[in-house]
């Protein structure tokens, strides 16, 4: 037993800028960016909280799936930072949406989306749920460093969400975590504490892109061959890969490991950016609403983020084709 | 096949190019090479030789990556 999606929902926040706005301050190109990231364009939350974004999505996942959050046994959110530490985003949402049930949040940075589904899956296995809001919500851009253009132009902001109900569509999933905060990070608030002179340094977002990079062809075209083979299922019988959307040159770095046609590969980085543990499930619902999936799609899932850590999964699309 | 020759076909595979148009002193902004596409090219070397690289110098042509991967595989040996 595990799980089948019943319903998909995302949000965009309404501010888009564009390539050519970051000019304005940053020493940039539209060429450079687009070229090395396949970026044109992201998303901001200049009006919009996380919690905004995430009761958005969650909002449409519900009425997408004809539940109501009165019928929701859990809310699992992944997300780096909401607005507090305390309470967890879950909570948020938990109580704009006037839910009843237990809500937590969880970080595996941009893998959160496979994290949460595993984790779902688990409460199905116990029979503990028969509707679970799985939510992915994240303010990347209030995480960068603004005059590091290496990196923040690589971010947007967003959210996605899931209804899961008890099913068989989960055909095979695998996680994994090698612990590395030289390769990526976000260090946490100081504080002022003053018996502590430990200094974290600024909070906002550190990388090495090109290990980074290399980590990440690798992780995604591996995840897929071994979800792929733990399903009992060719790279063929797949119908759509849907990865976290990092970077084009990543996606196609990956593809042609795979051996796999760029049709089958799925992207909407041009116009998201990175929006972290959300890009998944934003592009995942956004190929539900554009009609590009059919029931009994087989579609490949695959991400990987800071931690380090991975997630891939085949999942089974229940829904009618849009 | 030395290590000229492996570089030279994971390039020219890399870059779908004739291999007889790199030499020692091409260097890679002749071949509109950037810092990821650096990146999956030692990821190509690896592959090639079954070493692991640590791409953490700044290379700018063929020969300097000819004793860049001659020193790694000496690390590897």
């Amino acid at each position: 037993m595990s799980f089948t999606i019943t319903g998909t929902g995302s949000y965009l926040p309404g501010k888009v800028v564009t390539n050519d706005d970051l000019t304005a301050f940053l020493d940039t190109s539209d060429e450079w960016i687009s070229t090395r990231t396949g970026i044109r364009a992201r998303h901001v939350a200049a009006q919009e909280t996380v919690t905004d974004m995430a009761v958005a999505a969650a909002r449409a996942a519900l009425e997408d799936s004809g539940s109501t959050p009165e019928q929701v046994d859990l809310i699992l959110c992944a997300t780096l930072a909401g607005e507090y530490i305390t309470p967890s985003l879950g909570c948020m949402v938990q109580k704009e949406l006037g839910a009843h049930c237990p809500a937590y949040d969880l970080n595996a940075a941009c893998s959160g989306f496979l994290y949460a589904l595993d984790a779902a899956a688990g409460y199905f296995a116990r029979g503990r749920v028969k509707k679970v809001l799985v939510i992915c919500a994240e303010a990347m851009t209030r995480l960068m460093d603004w005059t590091d253009r290496s990196t923040c132009v690589l971010f947007g902001d967003g959210a996605a969400a899931a209804v899961l109900e008890p099913g068989e569509d989960l055909l095979s999933i695998h996680l994994s975590a090698a612990g590395n905060n030289d390769a990526l990070c976000i260090p946490h608030v100081n504080g002022n504490c003053p018996y502590s002179g430990y200094d974290r340094g600024p909070a906002s977002l550190m990388m090495n892109g090109q290990e980074v990079y290399k980590f990440a062809v690798s992780a995604m075209s591996k995840g897929v061959e071994k979800v792929a083979e733990e399903a009992g299922i060719s790279l063929e019988d797949i119908a759509l890969v849907v990865p976290h959307q990092a970077n084009m040159r990543i996606l196609e770095a990956a593809r042609k490991k795979l051996g796999m046609p760029a049709e089958k590969i799925a992207s909407n980085i041009d116009q998201c950016g990175n929006t972290s543990a959300a890009s998944l499930p934003i592009l995942l619902d956004q190929l539900s609403r554009q009609g590009r999936l059919k029931k009994g799609d087989l579609l490949a899932l695959t991400a990987f983020g800071g931690g380090l850590t991975t997630g891939a999964c085949i999942l089974r699309w229940a829904k009618e084709k849009k | 096949m030395s290590t000229f020759e492996s570089i030279v076909k994971v390039i020219s595979d890399y870059r779908e190019m004739d291999p007889e148009e790199i030499t020692l002193s091409t260097t890679f902004e002749d071949l509109a090479l950037d810092s990821l596409d650096m990146t999956e090219i030692l990821m190509g070397l690896e592959d090639e030789f079954g070493i692991t690289i640590e791409p953490d110098e700044k290379l700018e042509n063929v020969e300097q990556l000819v004793t860049f991967i001659d020193d790694q595989l000496e690390k590897n040996a």
